[in-house]
């Protein structure tokens, strides 16, 4: 898990809102249901947004397709002063979220 | 290497080992310790009453494993009082050696348990990603001791960056450990006396303020502040600058008012905030001396 390459979805567009937070929209697969006449009246946005807080703003900027997730959470835990475990436990809880919401795709490597 | 001491029971781990699980049962229980990639450390206890034939429970164990034919490779071993084995799982070697200790424990944790004597059955296991290393599992095994009581019945804990003095006969009733949190709660079992340690930290995120105006804010609602001695400067504690607030809690129906007495501090080396709060019939002056961050800080001096 620590070897895991987290990449950033190419398709997903970053908006820095007026509240500090930082949103990350992702485009949303259509539903095979979603067709007309249900899409008429059932709408349907096309992208999915995770708002991130600047904690996990931080998370994101360090996902560069290239770090591994240890990396991350070695990052993370220079960055405000915590253990490795401590700083674990936060950084796979954003990247989790990150993951369920398609924001972002982790890349293992094999062997 | 890096000390911890939990349950009365002190060791030392190299300095990358966390504490990942515990136990707070003072009859039997467990502790584990990872480095970043896997588990490397457990402690077991199991309350006694009295010494055992630790020679005999060893080598009754190894004929048992041989017999059950699970473990052949189990080879045993004995460094200083610990009897156990050595083995190899898969691509990992295993060491597991146990050992009688000789408790300090509190009265109350003894009546509790049923206990005549002051003891208990301590078990190590040891896993080791690739060759064993003699020197670092001797060195782990002799640092494995009884944490000896300190003055006035206290007990101290050293764990998740915290090295606190506990009053005998409280239970921990809380040990919450988080991301930049950790909190040691104790209480007795009526209820009337409590001890809480903390340490925090990421303190830029959520600190807007000074440490005085958030130690004020912990305040339960029912303290009336007698003394709040702001930025009182202990150059004996390492140039820690000290906030401490003492008041007294009002009363209940079936209670009489209580004391309370609180402290906190930035510690400069870590940078983190340490929190110590006290409520009981009677209170030390100094709340400050139960709580420790770095060598500049006495813990009950």
């Amino acid at each position: 898990m620590l070897s895991a390459q987290p990449v950033p979805n190419a398709a997903a567009e970053t908006v820095r809102e007026a509240s500090g937070e930082l949103a990350v929209a992702v485009r949303r697969k259509r539903p095979r249901w979603h067709v007309p006449p249900l899409s008429w009246v059932v709408p349907l946005k096309p992208t999915r947004t995770v708002r991130l807080d600047p904690l996990g703003a931080q998370v994101w900027a360090l996902c560069d397709g290239e770090r591994t997730v240890e990396a991350i959470v070695d990052a993370f835990a220079v960055e405000h002063g915590l253990s490795f475990h401590e700083a674990r436990v936060a950084v796979t809880g954003y990247l989790s979220q990150l993951v369920q919401r398609g924001a972002l795709a982790v890349a293992m490597k094999e062997g | 290497m890096q000390l911890w001491v939990w349950r009365g029971i002190r060791i030392e781990l190299p300095e990358d080992w966390e504490m990942l699980q515990f136990s707070r049962s003072a009859q039997a229980g467990r502790c584990a310790w990872a480095d970043r990639y896997q588990f490397r450390a457990e402690l077991s206890w199991q309350a006694v009453n009295g010494p055992l034939d630790m020679k005999r429970l060893a080598s009754d164990y190894l004929a048992k494993l041989r017999l059950d034919g699970t473990m052949p490779d189990a080879a045993p071993a004995r460094v200083g009082d610990w009897h156990g084995l050595r083995r190899h799982d898969g691509e990992q070697a295993v060491s597991r050696f146990s050992r009688y200790l000789a408790l300090v424990t509190g009265k109350e944790d003894r009546l509790k348990a049923g206990l005549r004597t002051e003891g208990c059955l301590v078990e190590l296991v040891l896993l080791w990603p690739g060759e064993l290393e003699t020197a670092l599992e001797a060195s782990i095994l002799g640092s494995v001791g009884a944490e000896p009581g300190g003055a006035g019945g206290l007990r101290r804990w050293r764990a998740f960056g915290l090295d606190a003095l506990a009053s005998d006969g409280l239970d921990m009733v809380e040990c919450v450990v988080q991301p930049a949190l950790a909190r040691l709660v104790f209480r007795d079992a009526r209820g009337t006396r409590s001890e809480t340690f903390e340490r925090l930290g990421m303190l830029p995120q959520w600190l807007h303020g000074s440490v005085g105006e958030w130690l004020r804010r912990q305040l339960p609602h029912d303290v009336e502040v007698q003394v709040a001695q702001a930025s009182c400067l202990c150059r004996q504690a390492g140039g820690h600058e000290v906030e401490v607030v003492e008041g007294l809690r009002r009363g209940g129906l079936f209670r009489g008012p209580t004391r309370y007495a609180a402290a906190a501090w930035l510690c400069p080396r870590d940078g983190r905030l340490y929190h110590v709060s006290i409520s009981g019939p009677s209170v030390a002056a100094n709340a400050r001396q139960g709580l420790s961050c770095c060598e500049g800080m006495t813990l009950g001096g």
